[in-house]
C-alpha cells in the first residue's frame, strides 16, 4: 500500500493522464468539423448538441491535460478528466453493444482511424484508474500548486 | 468539495471560452448548432454517413434492400472485418472486407458478373466501409451497386435471415 501513496507514483499518474488528454485534443481542435462528424456517429448526444458539444470537449481535454501536467488545479482537472473518461467507456460501450462500428476519434479525426473495441474499453478503463489515483492522492512531486489538496 | 466545484468552474469556463472563442475566428469554423438528423439507430430512415457526397452509389432502405433480397440474383456483399461476418451475417453475402479488399477480391471476383446487381453493407448507422466499397466497385466497372445503410445491425433487428460461420473464412492466396 505504501507504494500506492508514493508522492511519484501520483506524479506519473498526473503526467501520464495529462499527456494522453493533450494529445487526444489537438487534432479535435484542428479539426472541429471532423470531430463533429464522428460525435454524430456515436448517437447518443441530440443532434442540437453536437456542434457545441464538439467545440468545447477537445479544449476541456487540452486544459485540463496541461493543468495535470504542470500540476495546478488538480483536484478539478482530474475530476473532469476521470469523469470524461468515464463518460467515454459508456459512450463506447453502449456503440459496442449496438454492434456498431465506428471510428472511436480517440486522438484522431480521420474516419480511417482506430474502430471501437475490447481493447480500447481496457485502456480507458486504464485512463480512469489513474484520474482517480490523482484525484484521490493529490499532484505528488514537481506540482506546481504546492499546497496538498 | 467547494475548492474541486470552483477549479470546475474554472477550468470549464476557460475551456468554452476558447472553444467557442478559436471557432469564431479560425478558418473552418463551425455554427454553434449544426444541421443534424437526429435518428435512432433502429429508425428506418435512410442517414447518410458523414463522407456521402452526391454522386455516390445509391443508399437503400431497409425496405429497398429487403426487396432487392428477393432477388437471388442480387449479390449482397459484406464490407467489415473478417471476424464480424464470421460471427454472423446476412445470408447468403459474400465477404468482401474493404480494409483487406485486395486480399479478399480473388475469392469473390469471379462469382459477380459486371452488370450484376450489387448491394453492400457494414454493421449499420455510423459505419462507412460500405461507401468505401461501393465506390471502389463502381470505379472498377460495376454500374449497379448500392448500399444499404441500415446494415447489420438493421438487418438482424428486423429478424431477416442471418448465417454464420463456424470455421475461420481464409482468403485465398
Amino acid at each position: 500500500m505504501s507504494l500506492l501513496r508514493n508522492p511519484w507514483l501520483s506524479l506519473i499518474a498526473r503526467l501520464v493522464v495529462g499527456g494522453v488528454y493533450v494529445y487526444a485534443a489537438v487534432d479535435k481542435i484542428i479539426h472541429p468539423d471532423e470531430f463533429a462528424k464522428i460525435v454524430h456517429n456515436y448517437h447518443i448526444l441530440p443532434g442540437s448538441l453536437i456542434n457545441v458539444f464538439a467545440l468545447i470537449l477537445p479544449w476541456l481535454e487540452l486544459i485540463c491535460g496541461i493543468a495535470l501536467i504542470v500540476g495546478t488545479r488538480n483536484l478539478g482537472a482530474s475530476t473532469i478528466l476521470a469523469g470524461l473518461t468515464a463518460v467515454f467507456i459508456v459512450a463506447v460501450g453502449i456503440n459496442m453493444a449496438r454492434g456498431v462500428n465506428i471510428a472511436c476519434g480517440c486522438f484522431s479525426t480521420s474516419s480511417q482511424a482506430r474502430r471501437l473495441g475490447t481493447m480500447l474499453l481496457i485502456e480507458d478503463a486504464a485512463l480512469l484508474l489513474l484520474a482517480l489515483h490523482v484525484l484521490m492522492r493529490g499532484p505528488g512531486r514537481c506540482a506546481l500548486d504546492r499546497s496538498k489538496e | 468539495m467547494k475548492k474541486a466545484i470552483s477549479q470546475i468552474l474554472l477550468l470549464g469556463s476557460i475551456s468554452v471560452v476558447l472553444g467557442l472563442g478559436r471557432n469564431a475566428v479560425a478558418p473552418g469554423g463551425i455554427p454553434w448548432v449544426g444541421s443534424w438528423p437526429t435518428v435512432s439507430v433502429d429508425a428506418d430512415s435512410v442517414v447518410p454517413p458523414p463522407s456521402a457526397q452526391k454522386d455516390d452509389p445509391p443508399l437503400l432502405t431497409f425496405a429497398e434492400a429487403q426487396a432487392k433480397y428477393q432477388d437471388p440474383s442480387v449479390i449482397f456483399l459484406d464490407a467489415r472485418e473478417p471476424e464480424d461476418y464470421n460471427a454472423g451475417h446476412i445470408a447468403r453475402a459474400l465477404l468482401l472486407p474493404f480494409e483487406e479488399f485486395d486480399t479478399y477480391w480473388p475469392t469473390v471476383e469471379e462469382k459477380i458478373p459486371k452488370d450484376r446487381e450489387i448491394v453492400t453493407y457494414c454493421s449499420g448507422a455510423g459505419c462507412e466501409s460500405s461507401l468505401f466499397l461501393a465506390r471502389h466497385l463502381r470505379q472498377l466497372g460495376y454500374t449497379k451497386v448500392a448500399i444499404f445503410y441500415g446494415g447489420w445491425l438493421k438487418w438482424q433487428n428486423e429478424k431477416m435471415p442471418i448465417d454464420s460461420v463456424q470455421a475461420t473464412a481464409q482468403p485465398v492466396k
